[in-house]
């Protein structure tokens, strides 16, 4: 079984930094779908998700509830996807035309938006289940609340990506 | 079931988690119900939609990218904190470090990185001297201490032999200074104590042998490496005193974060006092290469910890460790007071003989060979003479009473044993008096062959209960055991054993036990004991059914031989050789 979070964190503070490898082979797809439907463009996307994991390797020595990772991790993907988009605010302004939206692959950016538009704690689980492939009762293991929150907060979850996809679908009309 | 309690359900059913009494009273509502039904199809419509979705990311591989650019990062860091690196040879220390492991060049630098990122938010100028001096300080109104430790060591062996297969023992210790400038302590391992209270000195090896000194001795005395740790302020000082008087000492200091507290970790390594191959190196923790790791409160500049590894050619291994330090508490008087029992055997220096000369002149082959002899006669106020103790206990007497000496080997010295040469490591091989034991077999089991239960001495008193929590299993050719008396199989045991032939003992015996067995000969190996020649030979008597256990008892005698070097040294007031610790 592949160990917590808290195990390979410990591993890289007590000099074996190379285990980072595992946090970023767990959350790279999570981070890659979260900021897809922030910044509509997934090369921008990967650019801060690597930006996101720099930063929190940087930043490991400062995390103190070291469970809490995730949560952390997604916190620091907020404030890089908030800088980006002010960049591309700037640049816009300056009349540098925006980078080509990414239509190469096929990306399911209603999708992607519908998430990014989810609360935080609905949203955490979203991406755990699907992005991550965590089963329900993995979930509930790692942050640690009943099996039945899990799956309750995931019907509303869905409750709500249907909400919000059905409207992007009007609006498209 | 209303529509409600269904479309609840519905997530369940997705995630296949509802139990089947439920999951059929659902379908069945799906079945009836057309809105339900809707909704559960949109559901996993999404349900697909995302999955789909998330094998597109999942393809997704930052990795490299990612190290690469943590990399970059690192290397304008390093720059950035090249003076830092001279100033504690950062880099020497992690190039050499084997605690760390770190082979590829690239982690190195990471590593590096990651000390210093963490370092220098704060006391970046403090040099281990100053860590030091300040830890010094910290304890200048020491009255009382109390730690507990851990080493790899023998039980009841001396508080400085270490072996890096043994396991861990637990040390306890205490000093304290009293209002009146009386100094007690107190060292102790399950089979050893050293009590110092006030006015004498008493060792006591578990059950009852023991050295008393009518004298404060210092801490230390008695092979006592650990006990040394009790004076703090010395320990410290030694230290700082070194740090400062070898600039060019490898010395590493870093900040860690213990449980949200900052902490300062002084690494320190040393170098062995005896040299490569010596007879006794790696069997002390100074005998050794070895990495001191201190650990430090960043607020209140207290030793809080300490880990000592042994470097070896492959690896690191922790072979010491203090697991918790009190300052300045209330000690109970009781811990330094020792229960004695009352057939004690004291151990003293030997004294001058009437006929001391002729023990003066031996050489250390004769004395080994004439300690030997007198045991092979059973004169024990001869061998006596050869041991430091004021009686040779019974045990010790069936042991060795009677033996027969095959050969005494050319004597040779460690410069890890006794001062001014005047240790001897004399190597031996003896015969013991052949011993009569009884092995208890039983057949009752599902694989229908006899294994052994337990083993009694020649007064059919119980020696060892072997205890079978699971059935033998039923070999591969179950048949040829099943065919065996119980003599043969005991037969069979010691062959195989002489063999060292494990996986053969396992049929016979509980695994657990042959893995004892196979630990404790590995272990022996590694001090240099030639297994094959310590095993013992039988002669099997005789095979009698006991109605009391429902077992076969097979009474046989067990020839056993020892091959090995004994410890003498003459460094006493009577300048003759004894014989140093057990045989």
């Amino acid at each position: 079984m592949a160990e917590s979070d808290q195990y390979y964190i410990d591993q890289c503070l007590n000099g074996r930094p190379d285990e980072f490898r595992h946090l970023v082979r767990r959350y790279q797809a999570v981070l890659s779908a979260y900021l897809t439907g922030r910044l509509s463009n997934r090369t921008s996307a990967e650019e801060a998700a690597q930006e996101t994991f720099v930063r929190a390797y940087f930043g490991l020595s400062e995390l103190k509830k070291r469970r809490s990772f995730y949560s952390w991790l997604l916190g620091i993907a907020v404030r890089v996807a908030k800088e980006q988009l002010r960049d591309q605010k700037r640049l816009a302004q300056a009349d540098c035309p925006p980078q080509q939206a990414y239509e190469e692959e096929k990306v399911d950016l209603d999708l992607q938006k519908a998430i990014a538009r989810l609360p935080d704690s609905y949203r955490q689980i979203v991406l755990l289940r699907f992005y991550a492939g965590r089963s329900c009762s993995q979930i509930a293991g790692q942050l640690d609340m009943p099996l039945g929150t899990v799956t309750k907060q995931l019907s509303r979850a869905y409750a709500k990506l249907r909400q919000f996809l059905s409207d992007e679908k009007e609006v498209q009309r | 079931m209303n529509c409600t309690d269904c479309i609840e359900k519905l997530t369940e059913l997705l995630e296949g988690l509802l139990p089947e009494t439920q999951r059929q009273k659902v379908e069945e509502h799906l079945k009836d119900c057309q809105v339900c039904r809707a909704e559960w199809k949109e559901l996993k419509e999404l349900g697909k939609r995302l999955a789909s979705d998330s094998r597109t990311f999942r393809q997704t591989n930052l990795e490299d990218a990612v190290f690469n650019r943590i990399m970059r990062l690192q290397n304008e860091k390093l720059k950035q904190a090249d003076t830092l690196n001279r100033q504690f040879k950062i880099w020497r220390k992690i190039m050499k470090s084997k605690i760390t492991k770190l082979t590829a060049a690239a982690v190195i630098i990471i590593t590096v990185v990651l000390s210093i990122s963490v370092f220098d938010k704060s006391v970046a100028t403090a040099s281990a001297a100053q860590v030091l001096q300040n830890a010094i300080d910290a304890v200048s109104d020491l009255w009382s201490v109390h730690m507990k430790t851990r080493m790899r060591t023998l039980p009841a062996d001396n508080f400085s032999l270490i072996g890096l297969n043994y396991d861990f023992v637990p040390i306890e210790m205490w000093k304290r200074t009293g209002e009146n400038g009386l100094v007690q302590w107190r060292v102790e391992k399950p089979g050893r104590v050293l009590l110092m209270d006030g006015q004498t000195t008493t060792m006591l090896i578990r059950p009852n042998r023991g050295v008393l000194r009518e004298r404060p001795l210092p801490l230390g005395c008695f092979d006592s490496w650990s006990g040394r740790l009790l004076n703090v302020h010395d320990l410290l000082d030694n230290e700082l005193q070194r740090a400062k008087n070898n600039p060019d000492r490898e010395v590493y200091l870093r900040h860690q974060e213990v449980e949200g507290q900052d902490k300062i970790i002084l690494e320190v390594e040393v170098a062995a006092n005896v040299p490569e191959g010596d007879y006794l190196r790696n069997t002390f923790i100074t005998g050794s290469d070895h990495l001191k790791v201190y650990q430090f409160d960043t607020k209140t500049k207290l030793l809080e910890g300490l880990q000592v590894y042994v470097h070896t050619d492959d690896d690191d291994v922790l072979i010491f460790e203090v697991t918790d330090i009190e300052y300045n508490m209330e000690i109970d008087d009781s811990v330094f007071v020792l229960d004695l029992p009352e057939n004690m055997n004291w151990y003293g220096k030997p004294k001058k003989l009437p006929d001391n000369e002729l023990y003066e002149n031996m050489t250390p082959k004769e004395a080994v060979t004439a300690f030997f002899q007198a045991c092979a006669d059973e004169n024990w106020d001869e061998v006596l003479k050869f041991k430091a103790s004021s009686q040779i206990d019974e045990r010790t007497k069936a042991y060795l009473g009677g033996l027969t000496i095959i050969s005494i080997g050319e004597p040779f010295q460690s410069e890890g044993y006794a001062r001014d040469g005047l240790g001897w490591f004399v190597p031996y091989e003896i015969r013991l008096r052949p011993v009569e034991r009884n092995a208890l077999l039983s057949n009752a089991n599902s694989a229908g062959r006899f294994v052994i239960t337990g083993w009694y001495d020649n007064k059919m008193q119980l020696q060892e209960e072997v205890k079978w929590l699971n059935e033998p299993e039923i070999l591969a050719d179950n048949d040829t055991y099943a065919k065996m008396s119980p003599d043969e199989v005991v037969k069979a045991y010691y062959d195989a054993l002489s063999r060292l032939d494990w996986n053969e003992m396992r049929k016979f015996m509980l695994g657990s036990y042959i893995d004892q067995l196979e630990r404790a000969c590995q272990e022996a190996a590694k001090h240099k004991v030639d297994i094959r020649s310590n095993l013992p030979a039988i002669e099997i008597d005789k095979t009698f059914w006991s109605a009391e256990h429902s077992s076969y008892f097979v009474t046989y005698r067990e020839f056993g031989v020892k091959k090995f070097n004994l410890a003498i040294r003459k460094d006493n007031p009577a300048n003759r050789f004894v014989v140093d610790g057990g045989i």
